[in-house]
């Protein structure tokens, strides 16, 4: 009778993973995902979520020094620019940061939709993407606003108008809805914590709804044949590697292009142009006054909300997808002249 | 649908102001602040100033403001000095110029605190620009975020390597 195999001794560091394993339930994130998923591509919203969290850490460190009142906000990042060892390093990095989380989601929305991932049974998944590129958006915003310098205070001029177009819709962004204090806090308060926390919560939802849902296929080989598969905790390494690229991006971005501030806001002036991701809002501005802004962004999240509920074939290539590929190269390109024309014409030509 | 919705946008729309296009001011004191931001901020420009210090010699209300120091600052804009132009405008609102040492005066009379979407500013700083910085501390973060960078690509191709190789 042969003696029972006996299981080979674990080391120290397994034992350890066992015990936080045992109370934190972290072996779930082993479950399956196709090898497709551990492609660059497939790995956008983790890097997302990395800048995200970059986001947040040097946002910490922010906060320390920033003073969010009108007379000393532009005062205090120049302090911290100048006065604080690194301070310039980090708010380069937060401001990177926030740009590559910008592209990033864009990238990713962009890879969702070109593989047809919104596609049955993912429509609520890509809502909920859809909705946390919105609080991006509003992120990038608000932290213009925080900067108060003549950008930001012009970005805000906007946001106020736009709320006065919206009429009773639009008070709670007014600078009316609390009349008695700056409208500087009231966004302060939604940039550190009512859009993070909203990007949170919705995050956690749209993981949950990845495993539930599983990683979508390969429009290539959809019904996954002869692909392996491989364990979660390789995607998440494989993210975590691609992160620690774009973490050293950012780095050196901040250190050779550190970011500056603009002069302290005077009223009544229109003189800079928006950042770069509103440049395309700017110009349809310049064609049809301040609605355009609001147009332009109803029109183009009211696109991205529709897209599953109007794209309902089940064709994933996006060879076969000739409406949605034209659809896709023409709000490309109309952002994209909207943008070139922002970019090229002098503040002299903007209307107003 | 989209072709159609950019269509009714710039086709049906009705054309309205703009951000900012209806700000109108009686105040010299506004047009001043505005116009030393013109310069300031777009440094390129000089007609826009140009205009708002003549809005500042037309506005009714010149309170807080001296207005020699505004013809002052004209000639200097007009003999081609736009740092002298723009030093006699602080100096008619109250506010050290900016070519002196000292901190730049207060030019809010009222102490209290800017509320709404009030600007707040009590002087009008100089922009800041990014000044790539390579000394001290930021020589080991541009180290550390190369060591980063180069680790990430070498883990980033192995990986793919190994992973190829599995597959």
């Amino acid at each position: 009778m042969a003696s029972p195999a006996i299981p080979a001794a674990k080391g120290a560091w397994r034992r350890t993973l066992d015990v936080i394993d045992d109370r934190l339930g972290l072996d779930g994130l082993r479950y399956e995902v196709p090898e497709h998923a551990n492609n660059l591509a497939w790995s956008l919203g983790g890097l997302t979520a990395v800048t995200f969290l970059v986001l947040i850490v040097t946002g910490v460190f922010l906060v320390q020094f920033y003073s969010p009142t009108p007379e000393t906000a532009n005062q205090s990042i120049r302090d911290l620019q100048s006065g604080v060892t690194l301070g310039a390093f980090v708010r380069g990095i937060h401001f990177w940061a926030a740009q590559a989380m910008y592209v990033l989601a864009g990238v990713h929305l962009l890879r969702v939709f070109l593989t047809a991932s919104y596609k049955k049974p993912r429509e609520a998944n890509w809502l909920i993407g859809v909705a946390m590129f919105a609080l991006v958006i509003g992120a990038i915003f608000t932290g213009t606003v925080l900067k108060w310098d003549q950008e930001g205070f012009e970005a805000l001029g906007h946001n106020l108008d736009i709320a006065k177009v919206l009429g009773g819709v639009g008070s709670f962004f007014g600078a009316g809805f609390a009349s008695n204090i700056s409208i500087l806090v009231r966004l302060y308060g939604a940039h550190v914590a009512m859009i993070p926390a909203l990007l949170i919560g919705l995050m956690v939802v749209h993981f949950l709804l990845v495993k539930r849902h599983k990683i979508s296929p390969d429009p290539k080989n959809p019904t996954a044949a002869g692909e392996k598969r491989g364990s979660f905790t390789l995607h998440l390494r494989r993210v975590a590697i691609f992160g620690l690229v774009v973490i050293g991006i950012l780095g050196v971005m901040s250190v050779l292009w550190p970011a500056g501030i603009g002069p302290t806001p005077v009223e009544g002036v229109e003189v800079t142009k928006p950042p770069w991701m509103f440049y395309w809002l700017f110009g349809l501005e310049n064609y049809i006054g301040i609605n355009g802004i609001l147009y332009g962004a109803i029109v183009f999240f009211g696109i991205l909300i529709a897209l599953p509920f109007l794209d309902r074939r089940p064709e994933r290539y996006w060879r076969r997808r000739p409406v949605a590929m034209a659809s896709l190269v023409l709000l490309l390109a109309a952002m994209g002249w909207l943008s070139y024309v922002t970019a090229t014409s002098g503040m002299t030509n903007h209307l107003g | 649908m989209l072709a159609t919705s950019l269509a009714l946008l710039l086709g049906l729309a009705p054309r309205v102001s703009a951000h900012g296009s209806e700000d109108t001011s009686n105040k010299a004191s506004d047009y001043v602040r505005q116009c030393i931001a013109y310069m300031v901020n777009a440094p390129g420009d000089s007609d826009m100033a140009h205009d708002k210090m003549h809005d500042a010699m037309d506005a009714a209300d010149k309170d807080g403001v001296d207005m020699p120091d505004v013809s002052l600052a004209e000639h200097a804009f007009h003999s081609g000095d736009v740092h002298m132009a723009q030093a006699y405008l602080e100096a008619s609102i109250g506010v050290t110029p900016h070519m002196g040492t000292m901190q730049p005066a207060k030019v809010m009379t009222d102490s209290m605190a800017a509320v709404g979407a009030e600007p707040g500013s009590t002087f009008i700083d100089q922009p800041l620009d990014g000044v790539r910085n390579l000394s001290g501390a930021n020589v080991g973060a541009l180290l550390g975020s190369l060591l980063a960078l180069v680790l990430g690509a070498v883990l980033a191709l192995r990986n793919r390597r190994r992973h190829v190789e599995e597959a």
